[in-house]
């Protein structure tokens, strides 16, 4: 697999990862 | 297609088990006392970090389904990536919960008096990961043996897996309903149980599969072929472009596997028998493979990987190599002779100078008996070289393709400046991405 999609794919995931957990702390939080 | 949806499915299978903690502390609700939002953020990104750690060891537990989609060397990329990311949300972890007000003293002093096991596992697990994390990194310049290297990385990586879950069950807020016990369970279960499958499980199956050494001979490039013949068993068939995991030694256990590209021919070998090219890097490929002699054990693992000129079929083959790179291609080459291929094969070959090319003679006997070009690019040329100097680019490339060259399968392997040139030069090119297969030999 082309190697730029890699690290797309992770930079991408890592962001989804912050998004998901904002929503934890939203839903959660006090 | 079936490959890219089989490549959605494990994707979606990762992002659901990343997820998995966050997903079912929201649902089980086990918190008597909702936290701060900063806590919250705190807590989230523990979780996440975590199950991205633990899912580190399915990167590269060799599971063939899995692989298969993506390419080994890409897995290992994407392991390399979630380590460091997953470093990022470990530590955010502590930040959020001591601005949130938890005594820093005791978090980041394991030797405080209010420090427990709780804080304890907790700074063991960090620590152990940074640690960890920069040993990869930085493993060539703090010139560490990749054998031991490989030990402690495995070791660590346990030891950073459950010194959290014992953090988290000291804790205990999210480990007091069912559901979440069995989520923790769940990951404990997944990272003994992959451990078991590649480091216990997988050398098992090889044990009664035995490798003899038929010749260890010298080629350019400070380079060594070592023929291997089974013992006792078929040995196994493999596509061109296929790599094993080699391991010395005298059992299949232990210590220092390497992946290496098979450079014989895949078609009816005799006796069995398959060759790996190896380049004198350091300790291992240096000083062990130049001492291996007829009739030594060897253990392979494989074969595996992904890339491959029988993955893809076109009009003809367009392969760039660079280094040992050639290994997997000059494998393609002979192949594609032994079959009666009549495809036209293009072969840009990057080198240092024309002595150190691997294969050279035999690359050009090669061009005599199937419809190859064989095109050699010198960084370093000698005196007098006609040929084309400096390094694979979009100009050498365009001077030499032919008109149809977009319904050409590009195949790709050598180091990374080669690997992150072609990866600009061929969509500039217009060759479609679905056409352009690589793989790097720097993996690990």
């Amino acid at each position: 697999m082309h190697h730029l999609i890699v690290r797309v794919f992770a930079i991408g995931l890592a962001l989804l990862l912050i998004v998901a957990i904002l929503i934890f702390a939203f839903t959660v939080a006090a | 297609m079936i490959l890219i949806a089989r490549g959605i499915i494990w994707y979606g299978l990762y992002l659901f088990l990343v997820l998995l903690p966050l997903g079912t502390a929201v649902i089980s609700d086990p918190t008597r006392v909702s936290p701060s939002f900063v806590t919250a953020i705190g807590i989230g990104a523990g979780f996440i970090g975590f199950s991205l750690m633990s899912l580190e060891f399915a990167l590269i537990s060799r599971i063939e389904p899995a692989a298969e989609p993506f390419g080994e060397d890409s897995l290992q990329l994407f392991h390399n990536l979630m380590g460091v990311i997953a470093l990022g949300f470990i530590l955010a972890h502590p930040i959020f919960l001591i601005i949130s007000g938890y005594p820093a003293s005791c978090w980041l002093n394991p030797f405080s008096s209010c420090a427990n096991i709780a804080t304890i596992t907790a700074f063991l697990s960090i620590f152990i990961l940074l640690v960890l994390i920069a040993s990869s990194i930085w493993r060539k310049k703090l010139r560490l043996r990749y054998e031991v290297w490989y030990v402690f990385h495995g070791l660590f990586a346990l030891i950073v897996i459950f010194s959290a879950l014992i953090h988290i069950f000291r804790i205990g807020r999210y480990t007091s309903t069912p559901i979440m016990k069995a989520v923790w369970l769940l990951f404990a279960v997944l990272v003994v149980g992959l451990v078991i499958w590649y480091k216990i499980w997988t050398p098992l199956r090889n044990w009664n599969k035995k490798w003899e050494v038929v010749e260890n001979r010298v080629e350019r490039g400070d380079a060594r072929t070592l023929v291997l013949k089974p013992v006792d068993h078929e040995g196994f068939s493999f596509s061109p472009g296929q790599f094993a995991w080699l391991k010395t030694g005298k059992t299949p256990f232990g210590l220092g596997q390497h992946p290496i590209s098979i450079s014989s021919n895949s078609e009816d070998p005799p006796d069995g028998q398959v060759a790996f090219t190896i380049k004198d890097l350091g300790d291992w490929s240096g000083k062990e493979i130049s001492a291996i002699k007829p009739g030594d054990t060897l253990w392979l693992d494989g074969p595996h990987g992904v890339f491959s000129m029988d993955r893809q079929q076109g009009m003809g083959y367009v392969l760039i190599g660079g280094g040992i790179g050639i290994t997997p291609l000059y494998s393609m080459c002979q192949t594609m002779t032994e079959r009666g291929d009549g495809r036209p094969v293009f072969l840009f070959y990057g080198g240092q100078d024309w002595e150190s090319l691997t294969f050279r003679e035999e690359l050009d006997e090669l061009s005599g008996r199937m419809n190859l070009q064989v095109i050699y690019v010198l960084s370093d040329p000698p005196e007098g070289w006609a040929g084309e100097s400096g390094y694979v680019n979009e100009d050498i490339l365009s001077r030499y393709l032919p008109k149809q060259y977009r319904r050409f399968i590009f195949l790709i392997c050598g180091p990374p400046p080669l690997m992150d040139a072609m990866e600009e030069a061929l969509p500039d090119l217009g060759v479609p991405r679905e056409k352009v297969l690589s793989e790097r030999f720097d993996m690990v």
